[in-house]
């Protein structure tokens, strides 16, 4: 085994984490050789270094500032869940909605349709050609069943 | 961790109460910053709010939470960096003031005990991000060379060379 494996050995020796087999062949390794005992020396140095540095205190009030900024962050959370039900519950609904729409746009276009034939049709059989009567026929004729009847209705007799 | 995903307050503070101080100690000597270090705490535990649900029960709790410490440090670290440049007066007035409050130790004695530790401390600070992980994690956190490869996404082997380089280092470093 190289002096770099025997390295391994050694940290592991220090942690406690060699089995007696290994820390026996490491024992006697070292008794041979003076540059992996002067590394277990050093090495031991480093770990008292490392052990002797102190502990950091936890400041005051840091444990209240941390669950202080998670628990915002929690209602937050459940605010936008809120919200989200109701995106959720409209997003659900809204092939019906798009559908009731789209029947409300169809026959409100049915009834305007309906109407402006029966005004054409009412029309052109008076007189002029169907463009005319279609927009004048209010102000002419006189007939009550103009294009625009259904829209607006003079009632008051007088004017037009 | 399921608690924490529904948002109860209870398994959020029993948590705080546990794991802050060691999660605090991990980034003070990761950063050597003491506000970055804090900053550092909030951060990793909205991160554990955030992903308690990806939380696989039965899967070693420390691992997983020191993978987002660690995540967490580097993170803050970099963002960091050049903040640092400006608060670097204010920092070393607020620690004189601090240990001219400190009344246990003598002044010579704290004078040589702080200058020693300094030593430590930036000798560790200054090793490679994956050696000071091993570091910090090995001699601070007591964890075993097997956890620390958990935490690092990496092999026991391969945490084992990295702590005899760091230990190399440190040797160089602290003129032992």
């Amino acid at each position: 085994m190289s002096c770099r494996k025997w390295e391994i050995q050694i940290v592991r020796w220090h942690g406690g984490e060699l089995d007696q087999e290994f820390e026996e062949a490491l024992l006697r390794h070292l008794e041979t050789c003076s540059r992996c005992r002067i590394t277990a020396d050093k090495f031991a140095e480093i770990d008292r270094f490392l052990l002797e540095s102190p502990d950091h205190p936890v400041p005051p009030f840091l444990n209240e500032k941390i669950v202080s900024r998670v628990i915002d962050e929690m209602r937050q959370d459940s605010l936008k869940g809120t919200f989200q039900h109701f995106a959720a519950v409209f997003a659900y609904f809204r092939p019906a909605l798009a559908g009731i729409i789209l029947v409300v746009g169809i026959g409100l276009g049915v009834l305007m349709g309906l109407n402006l034939s029966h005004s054409i049709n009412t029309s052109s059989s008076s007189s002029g050609s169907s463009y005319d009567v279609l927009a004048f026929s209010g102000i002419e004729g006189g007939e009550r069943d103009s294009s625009l009847d259904f829209i607006w209705t003079d009632t008051s007799g007088g004017g037009r | 961790m399921q608690a924490l995903g529904q948002g109860d307050e209870v398994a959020l503070r029993t948590l705080v109460d546990r794991h802050t101080p060691s999660i605090y100690r991990f980034s003070v000597r990761f950063t050597g910053d003491e506000s970055l270090a804090q900053d550092v705490c909030q951060e990793v535990f909205l991160r554990l709010y955030r992903n308690a649900r990806r939380y696989v029960a039965g899967m070693p709790f420390r691992t997983w939470l020191f993978t987002i410490v660690r995540n967490t440090s580097i993170d803050l670290a970099r963002s960091y960096t050049y903040r640092k440049a400006y608060s670097l007066d204010d920092d070393a007035q607020e620690t004189e003031k601090r240990q001219l409050l400190d009344p246990s130790p003598g002044p010579e004695e704290r004078y040589l005990s702080k200058e020693s530790t300094q030593k430590v401390a930036e000798a560790v600070r200054s090793l490679p991000e994956k050696q000071r992980t091993v570091v910090i994690l090995r001699y601070y956190e007591e964890m075993s060379a097997r956890e620390i490869a958990g935490i690092m996404r990496s092999t026991v082997s391969s945490v084992e060379s990295l702590l005899v380089r760091a230990k190399h280092n440190l040797v160089k470093l602290l003129k032992v």
